[in-house]
């Protein structure tokens, strides 16, 4: 108890507020960008902490985490492009927001939704460590394949339109994955002799061409008089009401929370996949699901949350036991291990006044993020004013800059350009590049779940027992079903209510 | 007449200034800043390595040490890209045992060759032990082995990666011990340990300083290398217990082919003083590493008893399957 | 008239047996996965092509008012930047491609002030040479330098 009285005392010592802001500042600007994702700017940023004390390096980073979180919807809401994978569902209502002159409402959404995940996921990264811990270990082979499969589900939700395309897109995605070595076997697969594809195709610069370039092509397709539009117009009192109106829907913050926090604490699943199954979860229970797509701030508040929380999840697994939740919290691992702490008990009694004071930093950390985010909003909204004709060759630049940043490599820009191509015409046929997205993520964890599993249930003598028989694996059955059963139920009662109608209108015509 | 006297005697001078100059920049090695480059992700071992080693290199060298990642296919991506980076000492890659020497053999295109990356320095050694979790039933190796041999392929153990480092330690187990398990592949450390803690694999073959890091929940049957593990000396060698394998994961750096042997002196001296270094050995031994400090020839001639040792090892498995 | 569902599902189909083909040196455990994505996209091509059959719709890709010439010069300017890249380096190609689209962008009429080009001229060199600050010296990401720079 001593320690956490500690901590309080230290998170407001004067370094420690300023390397923060300088962390979280830094992420705000890594997270908008496209192309730059939170690892990476972590794992820049580790170097410069050795020379500090380990509380205040950590401070840094978690500054730095939480930063990134809130400034990757920035992109995502202004130009349709996620700034890192967390932020890819927040396109799906970030941007149709923007297009209806609402920008700055959703990048107060944004901040707000993050300001609540945050706090949240640090009460149970708090409170709940250690049986969550023993949860996250709880999820193997089978579970991620399940947890995969109801991932994919979510295609239903975000090409309602045409499901057939969406699932083709999807499994268009999951074949993507597979370019590289092959998980189990060690196959090189459909690289085309080209050896960086060894690796996989890149997330990052598939994103950028998937979500950018079609963006920018389409914007000259249809003119700058079109564009013209949506200008920003400034309006006075936003912030409250925007924040009003987020207040009254408590259970779809909590909820959303709750996902990221989850998701976060399954090792290797992170803010990507904790904001599209949030994004689901909130339009399968709202009162008003056709606003999803088309710009509400329910979407922004679903996604935005989880994506938040999840940086707290992430840390729970890997504090207690010493496996990162998330890529980005195995470089703060790394961090942890050359300041000469190891993961486990002792950092909660040894080091506890370090490892207190780094979770009651982040309290801080999303306070003092909402308010730059929030109040900077107006400032990031006025960037869609940009002269039409120097903001998309802008656009353009950051996605060359951003693909080539990845790994200093040019065929990532080639790819980017390739794909971008791809997806623009893939457009036209009504493909939905969310659903290519969606497959490209999860295709690994579906992938290494199921021949994993098929292994353990060979070993085990009984494959059904091993793919069906768990009750965590059961419940993500129970889910998936769910997810695939809703909308076709809901398309189902919305045909009998337009009978209705169309009835009654019928009867009054007659009648 | 005086004029060119001083004309000539001007020449002279540049002329011998200029023939010098490539002599004094040789003898400024290195001026500018040398890249790392990592061929795994941040966060990992590799990479964690080298953050321990970088303040010190830039003290020893004088410049800056940039570290880079490319990661990829085990590693591939970036020794490939190492292979054909400009040989002239301002670009080095940590390279890891065995994978640099069983990549080119497995893959038709890996990008590389062993040869191409000439060694400078080893720095870590990481036996690859096998263990169990404490609340199973089996105790010790042979009561290991005699449950497979009742029930075949029915034990699980986890490892990192198809024909890498762990893979090779399973397949030499399974050929030594007559008894047949399952092999799960992971894509890393991190994956393996997670599965194996939450009990969905039985056993688990890794690196040391897993194994440590998590000793109070689990029983470590036996390590391979040559000696007993420091840090946890109770626990048996494969080799003592009767099996002939020495398996483990070894660290250290490279530079591409062709590199000036000046230069890779440099280099080397730089790294055995880190490796001698008592701090960073201490570290290691407590995170459960084996510090080594093997210089280049030692290192080449390492590699090349392994590459012997493995080809070997290869051929049999697969003519036996 | 193209119909856009046939044709898409075709595409599709021809893509898996691409897939099938390549996929036949795949040893047992690296086949599974990609044998069962291939099946279903076969199917769902499969079915694609016999929805557009039998509902044809016809493919509108332009939309009302589409400047179609514009589209394709960028398409064919984006990529002769990124052909450009590891030639003259990335400074030039980048202020080169951002000044062409710049003019490409603007109204006709704007084009042919000389007060356009300026600007387009400044923005380009600003923005390229500050993110090259940023970029190379800040983040320390070498950008291309351009072989015709390099020895």
């Amino acid at each position: 108890m001593e320690n956490v009285i500690f901590a309080v005392t230290q998170i407001f010592d004067p370094m420690n507020l300023i390397l923060l802001v300088l962390g979280g500042v830094a992420g705000i600007i890594v997270g908008c960008l496209p192309g730059l994702t939170a690892t990476m700017a972590l794992a820049l940023l580790v170097p410069f902490t050795f020379t500090m004390p380990a509380a205040s390096g950590l401070i840094m980073l978690g500054g730095l985490y939480v930063g990134a979180m809130f400034g990757d919807a920035i992109p995502a809401i202004l130009i349709n492009t996620p700034g890192t994978p967390s932020a890819i569902a927040t396109t799906f209502d970030g941007y149709p927001l923007a297009k209806k002159g609402m920008a700055q409402q959703a990048l107060i959404a944004n901040a707000f939704s993050s300001l609540v995940g945050g706090i949240i996921g640090t009460i149970t990264l708090l409170s709940l460590s250690p049986p969550l811990a023993e949860l996250g270990l709880k999820f193997g082979p089978p579970e991620y394949f399940w947890m995969a499969i109801f991932g994919l589900t979510i295609i239903g939700t975000i090409a309602s339109d045409s499901i057939l395309k969406g699932l083709t897109a999807g499994a268009l995605g999951l074949l993507l994955s597979t370019v590289g070595i092959s998980p189990i076997g060690g196959d090189v697969r459909f690289t085309m002799g080209l050896v960086p594809l060894q690796a996989g195709i890149n997330l990052m610069a598939a994103l950028i061409g998937f979500f950018c370039i079609p963006q920018v092509l389409e914007m000259i397709e249809t003119g700058a008089k079109e564009y013209q539009v949506i200008q920003y117009v400034s309006q006075k009192g936003l912030l409250r009401k925007t924040i009003r109106e987020l207040i009254r829907k408590p259970i779809l913050l909590l909820r959303s929370s709750l996902i990221g926090v989850i998701v976060g604490i399954i090792p290797g699943a992170g803010g990507n996949i904790a904001s599209l199954i949030s994004y689901n979860e909130a339009v399968r229970w709202s009162k008003n699901q056709d606003e999803f797509g088309k710009g509400t701030l329910d979407g922004i508040a679903a996604t935005e949350t989880a994506n938040c929380s999840v940086v707290q999840g992430s840390l729970i697994p890997m504090l207690t036991l010493g496996i990162p939740g998330s890529p980005a919290a195995a470089v703060i691992l790394g961090a942890l291990l050359l300041h000469g702490m190891q993961p486990g008990r002792q950092l909660y009694t040894t080091f506890g006044g370090i490892t207190y004071t780094f979770i009651l930093s982040f309290f801080l950390a999303v306070v003092v993020m909402f308010f730059f985010v929030a109040l900077g909003s107006r400032f990031f909204a006025r960037m869609i004013s940009i002269p039409y004709q120097y903001l998309v060759p802008g656009i353009v630049f950051l996605s060359v800059i951003g693909s080539y940043a990845l790994r200093n490599n040019l065929l990532d820009v080639v790819m980017m350009l390739i794909f971008g191509y791809a997806a623009y015409i893939l457009r036209k046929f009504g493909f939905n590049s969310g659903a290519l997205v969606l497959g490209l993520i999860m295709g690994p964890f579906a992938e290494q779940g199921l021949v994993q599993s098929l292994l353990m249930g060979r070993a085990a003598g009984s494959i059904p027992k091993v793919l069906f028989g768990r009750p965590i694996s059961l419940v993500l059955i129970g889910l998936s079903l769910l997810s695939i059963a809703w909308p076709i139920f809901s398309a189902w009662r919305e045909r009998q209510q337009h009978r209705k109608i169309t009835m009654k209108e019928g009867e009054i015509i007659d009648g | 007449m005086c004029f060119r006297r001083i004309g000539l005697l001007l020449m002279a001078v540049v002329l011998i200034l200029t023939l010098l100059c490539p002599v004094l920049a040789a003898e400024k090695y290195p001026h500018k800043p040398i890249t790392y480059l990592i061929t795994f992700d941040p966060g990992g071992q590799s990479d964690l390595e080298a953050r321990r080693q970088q303040p010190l290199l830039e003290k020893y060298l004088g410049v800056p040490i940039i570290i880079t990642y490319k990661s990829g296919g085990g590693g591939s991506v970036g020794w490939s890209e190492l292979a054909n980076s400009p040989a002239d000492g301002y670009t080095i890659a940590g390279n890891n045992i065995p994978h640099i020497i069983l990549q080119p053999i497995e893959r038709t295109n890996a990008g590389y060759q062993t040869e191409d990356l000439e060694p400078i320095a080893m720095f870590q050694s990481t036996p690859i032990g096998l263990a169990v979790l404490k609340s199973s039933p089996i105790t010790s190796l042979d009561e290991f082995v005699a449950y497979a041999k009742r029930n075949p392929g029915a034990i699980t153990i986890a490892g990192s990666g198809t024909y890498s480092g762990h893979h090779l330690a399973y397949l030499q187990f399974e050929k030594l011990s007559g008894a047949k398990y399952t092999y799960i592949p992971f894509t890393g450390a991190a994956p393996q340990v997670t599965a194996f803690l939450g009990g969905h694999t039985m056993a688990i073959l890794a690196n040391s300083n897993d194994l440590v890091q998590h000793q109070d929940r689990i029983r470590i049957l036996a390590f391979g290398g040559v000696e007993r593990f420091g840090a946890l000396p109770e626990v048996p060698t494969f080799r003592e217990l009767g099996y002939e394998m020495t398996a483990t994961i070894d660290r250290g750096v490279c530079a591409p082919k062709g590199t000036n042997p000046e230069r890779i002196k440099v280099l080397e001296e730089a790294f055995l003083s880190i490796a001698n270094n008592l701090s960073i050995r201490q570290q290691m031994l407590d995170q459960g590493f084996v510090p080594v400090a093997m210089g280049a020839q030692e290192f080449k001639k390492y590699i090349a008893e392994k590459t012997v040792e493995y080809t070997e090892l290869l051929h049999n498995l697969t003519a036996g399957n | 008239m193209v119909n856009s569902d046939s044709l898409s599902g075709l595409a599709i189909l021809a893509l898996s047996y691409i897939g099938y083909y390549q996929s036949q040196g795949f040893t047992y455990y690296s086949k599974i996965f990609v044998s069962w994505v291939l099946i279903i996209l076969a199917v769902l091509g499969g079915t694609l092509l016999i929805k557009g059959l039998v509902s044809p719709k016809a493919l509108q890709f332009w939309t009302e008012g589409a400047k179609i010439r514009s589209v394709v010069l960028t398409v064919l300017i984006l990529a002769g930047y990124t052909a450009l890249l590891p030639i003259i380096g990335f400074i030039i190609s980048s202020i080169a491609m951002f000044f062409t689209l710049c003019l490409l962008l603007a109204s006709p009429p704007k084009r042919r002030s000389v007060r356009t080009w300026v600007y387009a001229l400044v923005v380009s060199c600003t923005i390229t040479l500050l993110f090259d600050l940023v970029f190379r010296h800040a983040l320390l990401v070498p950008l291309p330098v351009g072989s015709i720079f390099v020895g």
